[in-house]
């Protein structure tokens, strides 16, 4: 009779229970409140040791840039909907697959130009994807955009152009760039689709000019491709003298308040702002607009006067911040600098304080930098930037203390110490702290989860009239030959620059470890619950101690189950950690880098994590064109 | 037969070692580190070989041995930096075969 009750409880509890399941992950961050929270509880701490390999495939779109065409970096989120999956290559090819075997269903190719008009290398962050709620042809749509400004739109079912998108299916973006068009709009963010509004932010050429094109924010029609408002972010009588304070990273969206947050960059040129020293205030934002007309409805700037390239890296995070019995629609961004700001999302009133502090001044020739900035120390900043990391010993004595001498010679007074010709560190470095990958928030607990990198660089403003003569040094070719060297030359400013990791001649650090950490905090109090090392730094194939961790791009997603997927790191490795602790519970090696965020899904009742795995040259010259899918073992 | 392990766990060692430098996605394919790995490899291959088929005087054995145990540690080094637990293995298992049969050679000299 017992054993009878226990068996009906049992039975009752289990189908009452029903098994949860992520049915969609179709945009860049999982959903548009982009917490990268995927509801498969099934992968726990205690389960996750058993996830294996489901199949593989290759794009076959990769250059490692030795031949004739350009080097490829890939940080695609791989997309699920329309129960397929879809990816963006680098080649600006769409691929879809079978989410279950990994099969190629149909390809497209866009036949975009694989030239690096923008970019130091071919770039792509993946597809968007549209449905209108009905049946037919281009009723469900994929959209991809490409490094000259087109945007293409295809049918989901079969990768047919959808004729009434744009011309023929392709939307020219570029129509879009009338001023200072120094470079096209290069779309390799995919865009952010809310109903039946597309939002279109784009890249530009770091470093290059003064003057370009002004940033900007496009919404289109999902159909047709028509213009509907296009918000500019810098003040009109500031756009003949800079430009940029673009979109190129992801958006997050509140559909209930009918507005969309988007992560504003730092005007141009990057690194010497005397002709823009008038404010522009929403550089270097995270910027609330109104998704039916475009206006802005607030707009929080987290850097004023830009000269770091602090660019707002990521969709900020949108959860529910539990305060005092109440809860506050808020949204948390993280930022190259390490702060975490969270924010009131209808308001943009800082949820924890805010203060302005006093920075140091600059003594390049016409630079007025801010007086102040502003400084989150609740929570704790994901980057000690209260003082610099020590001198590696062992790398100092390595390279006979070229590390102290470094550390003597070069400027630093604090975060948002300037620019200077003597050459000042760059701590957070210029890619963070935090960047792309964002960061993934429990929307049950409001607990956050980020993955950060312990960098430091140098940044040194070489006068106009020395750098040719620099580069040629250097490099031994002309001033266009300086890039991979580190050489910029922010035409139509005084300087051009030199940017470098501070390393000795043999590439060790020259910072004390950690290079990269993983971390969490609980937002509603501010307090962080753990932070430690993560990942494996790699140098000419040897590895660092894991307590030296490794620099990160890339983000997490977190589970219901309470497990950690990251890829991220310099060591090829993709992981699933204990989301209570941070320690790593399993890890694979695969083909390079994984610098994206993977996709979480769950496909004719199985879960499946998905990683594109395609390197980038910021963490270590390793290319590749996987695609590696990881189920639990049957019985796990 | 300490000698023969000796020298079949050092070509295992070279060909461990050049599986992790030459086939793709090893995590170290390509690299410097893993072709140091692979010239130390082969170099104690080398050194072990030369000693299995060259009767040398005891003070050229012995410092070829210490050569072959500078050569051992120095990849063994490279191995575990480079995660290639195969290549560490097998230089080990030679080194310690190679140290066991000079022991077991000298001890009869000796005797």
């Amino acid at each position: 009779m017992k054993f009878a009750a226990v068996l009906v409880c049992s039975l009752a509890l289990s189908s009452s229970g029903a098994r949860a399941e992520q049915l969609r992950w179709d945009t860049f961050n999982g959903n548009l409140a982009a917490t990268k929270f995927a509801d498969v509880p099934a992968l726990t701490p205690e389960s996750v040791a058993g996830l294996e390999r489901a199949w593989e495939a290759r794009t076959g779109d990769v250059s490692d840039g030795s031949g004739g065409t350009p080097a490829t970096v890939w940080s695609a989120t791989p997309i699920y909907a329309n129960e397929t999956l879809y990816l963006g290559t680098p080649f600006y090819r769409i691929l879809a697959l079978d989410p279950a075997t990994g099969a190629a269903r149909w390809s497209y190719d866009t036949k975009s130009a694989l030239q690096t008009l923008t970019q130091p290398a071919l770039k792509n962050r993946g597809v968007a994807y549209w449905e209108s709620g009905a049946e037919g042809l281009c009723e469900k749509r994929v959209l991809i955009g490409t490094m000259d400004a087109e945007l293409h739109a295809v049918d989901a079912n079969t990768g047919a152009l959808c004729a009434d998108f744009g011309d023929n299916g392709i939307l020219n973006v570029n129509q879009w760039n009338e001023t200072n068009a120094v470079f096209p709009f290069s779309l390799l963010q995919p865009p952010t689709v809310v109903g039946d509004t597309i939002l279109i932010g784009w890249a530009g050429k770091d470093w290059e000019y003064t003057v370009e094109p002004p940033g900007n924010l496009i919404a289109v029609d999902a159909r047709t491709g028509k213009l509907l408002w296009d918000t500019g972010f810098i003040p009109p009588e500031m756009i003949p003298v800079t430009g940029t304070a673009n979109i190129w990273a992801s958006m997050s969206v509140d559909a209930d308040l009918g507005l969309v947050y988007v992560p504003v960059s730092s005007p141009s040129p990057n690194y010497w702002g005397g002709l823009r020293t008038a404010p522009i205030p929403l550089a270097t934002s995270i910027t609330a607009i109104d998704i039916k007309t475009g206006e802005v409805a607030w707009s929080f700037q987290h850097v004023h006067h830009d000269v770091w390239d602090y660019d707002t890296p990521s969709a900020p995070t949108l959860f529910d911040l539990k305060r005092d019995g109440q809860t506050v629609p808020a949204l948390v961004q993280t930022t190259k600098q390490g702060f975490i700001f969270v924010l009131d999302r209808r308001t943009g009133a800082p949820l924890f304080p805010v203060e302005e502090r006093p920075v140091a001044a600059s003594d390049a020739e016409g630079e007025v930098v801010s007086p102040t900035q502003p400084f989150a120390d609740v929570p704790i900043p994901t980057v000690n930037h209260t003082e610099m990391p020590e001198v590696w010993a062992l790398a100092d004595a390595l390279s006979f203390g070229q590390c102290s001498r470094d550390r003597a010679l070069y400027r630093y007074e604090g975060i948002y110490t300037p620019p200077s010709v003597r050459g000042t560190f760059l701590w957070p470095a210029t890619a963070g702290g935090n960047n792309w990958g964002g960061a993934a928030v429990d929307p049950r607990t409001g607990i956050l989860y980020v993955n950060t990198s312990q960098v430091v660089q140098v940044i040194r403003l070489i006068p106009r009239a020395d750098y040719a003569a620099e580069v040629e040094k250097a490099t031994g070719g002309g001033p266009a030959s300086g890039n991979e060297a580190g050489f910029y030359p922010q035409e139509g400013s005084p300087y051009g620059i030199e940017l470098f990791e501070w390393r000795t001649l043999l590439g060790l650090p020259c910072w004390e470890p950690p290079f990269g950490t993983i971390s969490a905090y609980d937002l509603n109090t501010g307090e962080r619950l753990y932070e430690r090392p993560f990942g494996m730094a790699q140098q000419w194939g040897f590895y660092g101690m894991r307590s030296w961790g490794s620099p990160t791009l890339g983000g997490p997603v977190l589970t219901s189950g309470g497990v950690i997927l990251i890829g991220a790191s310099m060591d090829s490795r993709v992981r699933a950690l204990d989301a209570a602790t941070g320690e790593e519970l399993w890890s694979d090696l695969v083909a390079a880098p994984a610098v994206s965020i993977p996709a979480v899904y769950t496909h004719k009742g199985v879960d499946y994590v998905v990683w594109a795995v395609g390197g980038n040259s910021i963490l270590k010259d390793e290319v590749a064109d996987q695609v590696v899918a990881y189920r639990l073992r049957a019985g796990d | 037969m300490y000698f023969f392990v000796s020298f079949i766990a050092a070509l295992a060692g070279v060909v461990f070692a050049a599986i992790a430098a030459f086939l793709p996605d090893t995590g170290v394919d390509g690299t410097l580190g893993a072709f140091l790995a692979l010239v130390g490899a082969a170099g104690l291959l080398s050194v072990v070989g030369l000693l299995a088929i060259t009767r040398f005087s005891t003070f050229a054995r012995r410092a070829f041995i210490w050569i072959a145990v500078l050569t051992s540690v120095l990849t063994g080094l490279a191995a575990w930096f480079l995660m290639q637990e195969e290549v560490l293995v097998a230089v080990a298992v030679s080194i310690l075969a190679l140290l066991a049969g000079s022991a077991v050679t000298e001890r009869k000299a000796t005797a």
